[in-house]
């Protein structure tokens, strides 16, 4: 929801049921190896000198760097939420009310402090 | 002297942007403040490692380096690391109680950049960073006295300029700067405003949000 509605305010945007894993057509260019790679990288598994390498042969050596920054700030400013308790402002609460009803993100633990 | 960080001298193509706040970090992180000695931190950074190394085990098989921090101490630092999705308000209040929240807030500090620094790290194919040495700086007090009560589980700045999340830490000037100036740079490679951006990055936009969205989703993070 951080991220959210930038893209739209650009026009584009994908699909946001993707996120929540399981078999999405989320409408982004290397869309599988981004999200594999994000899951590796999270969870720490194995496959990720796999998912590495296919990322990188899609979108080449700097666009991979950019996304292992991106994976691995996100790992830090979850944390950083979820340890201070930070509610959603006005306006980003109104605007992602659907989209939390519709991925269910309202059962996350940390939604009773940061819902406010 | 050793250097640390040499990306691009071990063949990895990371902007020194990036490179330069890391070790920027480095220092920051083996720096003492009024809060936490230079040892301290560097405790805190080396459980909070082990933490995370180990986050897919259960707790009670989870092995750590011996230390001299507090049970609270050691407590909030493998939490944050490595079950954050589980705090809750009474959790943190336990906390705040037995550190306090600026030192409570130092602490997430060094975690979540350890995480971060570490997850690139892990990202790029690379081992972790040694860990500095202690120093005898001790970096002057940065307590926000413009802090109040928004509903969070800490204080923090209000009103505030820019993105929301980027006010997580403002109860502690310094802690906040260590963090965010992590955030700045691994968003986009480049040292510019988190709010302020401008998009000419290899990655499109939603590339970047799908995968940090990923990202947030198997963390369990609501924000």
């Amino acid at each position: 929801m951080l991220l959210r509605e930038s893209s739209q305010a650009i026009g584009e945007g994908y699909n946001e049921a993707s996120v929540m894993g399981g078999q999405h057509q989320h409408g982004v260019a290397a869309g599988d190896e981004l999200v594999a790679f994000g899951e590796a990288l999270t969870l720490g598994s194995a496959n990720l000198v796999d998912a590495r390498d296919r990322l990188k042969a899609q979108i080449g050596g700097a666009g991979f760097v950019q996304a292992a920054g991106i994976a691995a700030i996100f790992n830090g400013l979850v944390r950083t939420a979820d340890s201070t308790g930070i509610p959603l402002d006005d306006n980003m609460r109104d605007a992602t009310e659907q989209v939390r009803a519709t991925l269910g993100i309202n059962d996350f633990a940390g939604a009773r402090n940061t819902l406010g | 002297m050793l250097q640390y960080f040499a990306y691009v001298e071990d063949g990895y193509p990371v902007p020194s942007e990036i490179t330069q706040t890391h070790r920027a970090s480095w220092k920051a992180i083996a720096e003492g403040t009024h809060h936490w000695s230079s040892e301290q931190r560097l405790d805190i950074a080396r459980q909070a490692r082990a933490a995370r190394q180990q986050r897919q085990e259960l707790p009670f098989n989870r092995h750590y380096p011996v230390s001299t921090l507090s049970g609270a101490a050691l407590e909030a630092t493998r939490t944050i690391a490595a079950d954050a999705a589980k705090i809750t308000r009474s959790w943190t209040s336990m906390q705040t109680a037995e550190l306090g929240p600026s030192a409570y807030i130092e602490l997430v500090s060094i975690v979540v950049t350890i995480t971060a620094i570490d997850a690139f790290a892990e990202a790029l194919g690379r081992p972790h960073e040694p860990l500095p040495p202690p120093s005898s700086h001790i970096q002057e007090s940065t307590d926000n006295t413009e802090v109040t009560d928004i509903g969070a589980y800490v204080p923090m700045q209000d009103p505030w300029q820019g993105p929301n999340v980027s006010r997580a830490l403002s109860l502690v000037g310094s802690a906040n700067a260590l963090f965010m100036s992590n955030v700045a740079v691994m968003y986009t490679g480049k040292d510019q405003d988190f709010g302020e951006m401008v998009w000419d990055s290899p990655l499109s936009r939603p590339q970047v949000e799908l995968l940090a969205a990923r990202v947030s989703s198997i963390n369990e993070c609501f924000y």
